[in-house]
């Protein structure tokens, strides 16, 4: 964490190296999220442009199903701040790990911070090691590159993933998360957190719809894990 | 082609792009003040990946059929041991299999 500048190459690079398995499913997702953005009334700027602020596949779907539904414009950034809560989740639990760090430092790792990063970055914090912002970058710059290709490559051959059902599409995103928790399992509690945060989900996806499922059964997890804590011990 | 700049459009995705800024700096600003945390809030951080991520999946489960649970259980089982990337994509290719077979 406070490496001399060696250290912050060489964990640049084995950030960049630990990229590429994760370029895999963050392609065809940029791929289906650039056509979608066509397919529904943008130009190739404002899909690109959304892809440069957004790097956010979620939020950027439902933008252009609002958009393309007519939705009334007031409601496109609620739709995205609900969306994209769980980001809040993340940053609060990821940007601790990345202290200490200076200001730019910090706004540029959080402006990259999703899914991937988050799941890895907290794995990494986990590791003797530690996490750094130099591991950090080095794969979400990476996934953010790929992610403006990706855009563009969905903007230029519309029509290249034409049915996401036929490759699979529809359980990407499901299968990858699943596998992600997984790897989550050997720390304390983390069996109570799943059942309890995947139940709520469950329940208020069926009664109240997405997203509120998200931070319903994220909250819900966080509540559960800080009850069954127990304090560290003083000795340590 | 060419069409004018639809600024409705344009503006609605600069505020889309902020509004996203704010989500992921909020959660580390808002915790950086209440230093030092108590056991109890760190815990409940720890928690954010299993219990945020399982909520990705949960849509799937309730609204899937048979063959996307049992894609799940292959991925389940198959993670404990291949690789990250190499489970997820073989439960991809069981779930095609499968498909292409008209199931």
């Amino acid at each position: 964490m406070n490496g001399s500048q060696f250290d912050e190459r060489a964990e640049f690079r084995e950030g960049l190296k630990q990229s590429i398995p994760f370029i895999l499913s963050v392609f065809p997702y940029g791929i289906v999220v650039g056509t979608l953005g066509i397919n529904n009334g943008g130009s190739t700027f404002d899909v690109m442009l959304q892809s440069t602020l957004f790097f956010a596949g979620a939020s950027q779907t439902v933008m252009w199903e609002l958009f393309g539904a007519g939705t009334p414009v007031w409601v496109v950034p609620l739709a995205i701040f609900a969306v994209n809560f769980r980001l809040v989740l993340y940053s609060a639990a990821i940007g601790r790990k990345l202290e200490p760090l200076s200001k730019p430092k910090m706004i540029s790792a959080l402006f990259l911070l999703q899914d991937i990063a988050m799941a890895v970055g907290m794995k990494r914090a986990d590791s003797p090691r530690g996490l750094s912002y130099g591991h950090y970058m080095g794969i979400n710059l990476v996934l953010y590159f790929t992610w403006l290709i990706a855009s563009a490559v969905g903007i230029v051959f519309g029509q290249l993933i034409d049915d996401p059902r036929a490759v699979g599409m529809d359980m990407l995103v499901p299968v990858y998360f699943l596998l992600l928790v997984m790897g989550f399992r050997t720390k304390p509690n983390m069996a109570l957190v799943f059942v309890v945060s995947a139940g709520i989900a469950a329940l208020v996806y069926a009664l109240i719809g997405s997203p509120y499922h998200i931070a319903a059964g994220g909250l819900s997890g966080m509540l559960v894990a800080a009850l069954a804590a127990k304090p560290e011990p003083k000795h340590v | 082609m060419f069409s004018a700049l639809d600024m409705t459009l344009v503006f609605l995705i600069v505020a889309g792009g902020i509004v996203t800024l704010v989500n992921r700096l909020a959660g580390h600003y808002i915790m950086a003040r209440f230093e030092p945390i108590p056991f109890r809030v760190e815990a409940a951080l720890e928690a954010v990946p299993v219990a945020v991520m399982i909520t990705l999946v949960v849509p799937t489960v309730v609204d899937g059929g048979w063959l996307e649970w049992l894609t799940l259980f292959v991925a389940l089982v198959l993670s404990f041991r291949l690789p990250f990337i190499a489970a997820v994509f073989a439960a991809l290719l069981f779930l095609l299999g499968m498909r292409y077979l008209g199931f």
